[in-house]
């Protein structure tokens, strides 16, 4: 029983590793080679685990060598177009200024309910509606809409707003977040002397988030 | 790029194991199937030393076995050790399995070295 307790902890921590080596991509949209990778290895890392006969070799070093031609192969798409158009496929359109392009719609073995699913989630009930509808090579359906159909905007009103980032959270849980504060060029003087100014000590803080402007939103912590 | 010299740093490791370890299993193969030959040797000329020469063939896999773990099954080892371990008693009561039961294990040994070798046919 404690064979089998210590490798699940040891292959969590290489699997951990495996991912974190494979970057944030693998963490986003799976592209054919990653979902093959991530398959294969969830698969592999239950074995030395269910069967302690296996010797736990003969787990990690499949993960290992999956992990670096995964790297490697993303290396060479990042480098040639025509080898990632042969690992990753190309994006297809579909519907064209509202006209499906059933010939292709059939190539990728795609149904009336994917396509409509798809056009529903992006808030899209038309195809009329629809200019651009591509297939990405995720399997992902990405819709432009006819412009007279697309949301208002400030351009379209003639509105002119600075551009401003989003408020970053400089405390999270009682612990100051330095990266944020550096990065919104604010410094723990400021921040001491906001809490002092609300009268709340940092450790009291469950959060609190600030922009730019030094504009800052606080929330206590109600159970300590 | 970082990431791309650690992936070739693991891959060029994982080849390196591969092979010291297809090298060790290689020697320590020899090795014991030379012990094993002396051993058939000295029960067939009726010499003193067998019952010595089972005892170094044994503690020799005790400690083998430990390193040769990492790599192969341990149920095919485990069934190794037991006719090893069998041989003591089956000189002591003269067995007739004597001899068979050495190149028994001589054969299963073989076979782990093998399972081992990327053959043609163990790869596809």
């Amino acid at each position: 029983m404690l064979i089998v307790f210590f490798r699940a902890i040891i292959l969590y921590i290489i699997i951990i590793f495996s991912i974190r080596l494979m970057g944030k991509r693998q963490l986003g949209e799976l592209q054919p080679s990653e979902l093959v990778v991530t398959i294969l290895m969830s698969n592999i890392a239950t074995l030395p685990i269910e069967d302690i006969n296996i010797p736990m070799l003969m787990g990690v070093i499949p993960i290992f060598t999956l992990v670096c031609l995964d790297v490697g192969l993303s290396y060479l798409t990042m480098k040639s177009r025509r080898f990632r158009k042969v690992v990753s496929g190309s994006p297809k359109i579909i519907i064209t200024n509202g006209k499906i392009d059933q010939k292709q719609m059939k190539k990728l073995r795609f149904t009336i309910d994917d396509l409509m699913e798809s056009l529903r989630s992006e808030q899209v009930f038309d195809i009329a509606e629809v200019q651009l509808a591509v297939v990405e090579t995720t399997g992902k359906i990405t819709v432009y809409q006819k412009p007279e159909k697309q949301p208002c905007n400030c351009e379209d009103m003639g509105i002119t707003k600075p551009a401003t980032n989003p408020p970053q959270l400089i405390v999270d849980d009682g612990e100051i977040v330095e990266n944020a504060l550096s990065y919104l060029s604010l410094d723990k003087k400021w921040l001491e002397s906001a809490l002092k100014k609300e009268k709340c000590k940092l450790d009291d803080v469950f959060l609190m988030t600030a922009d730019e402007d030094k504009k800052y939103k606080l929330v206590r912590r109600e159970v300590k | 790029m970082k990431r791309m010299a650690l992936c070739i740093g693991i891959f060029l490791s994982i080849i390196s194991v591969s092979l010291i370890s297809l090298y060790v299993l290689h020697k320590n193969n020899t090795k014991i199937i030379t012990m094993l030959d002396n051993v058939i040797e000295s029960y067939q000329n009726g010499s003193d030393d067998v019952g010595d020469k089972v005892d170094k063939l044994e503690k020799y896999w005790e400690d083998y076995y430990i390193h040769i773990s990492f790599v192969t099954r341990s149920n095919t080892l485990d069934d190794i050790s037991y006719s090893v371990d069998k041989l003591r008693p089956m000189y002591e009561q003269g067995s007739d399995e004597f001899v068979p039961e050495c190149e028994s294990i001589k054969y299963r040994v073989k076979r782990v070295y093998d399972s081992q070798f990327p053959h043609f046919y163990s790869v596809f």
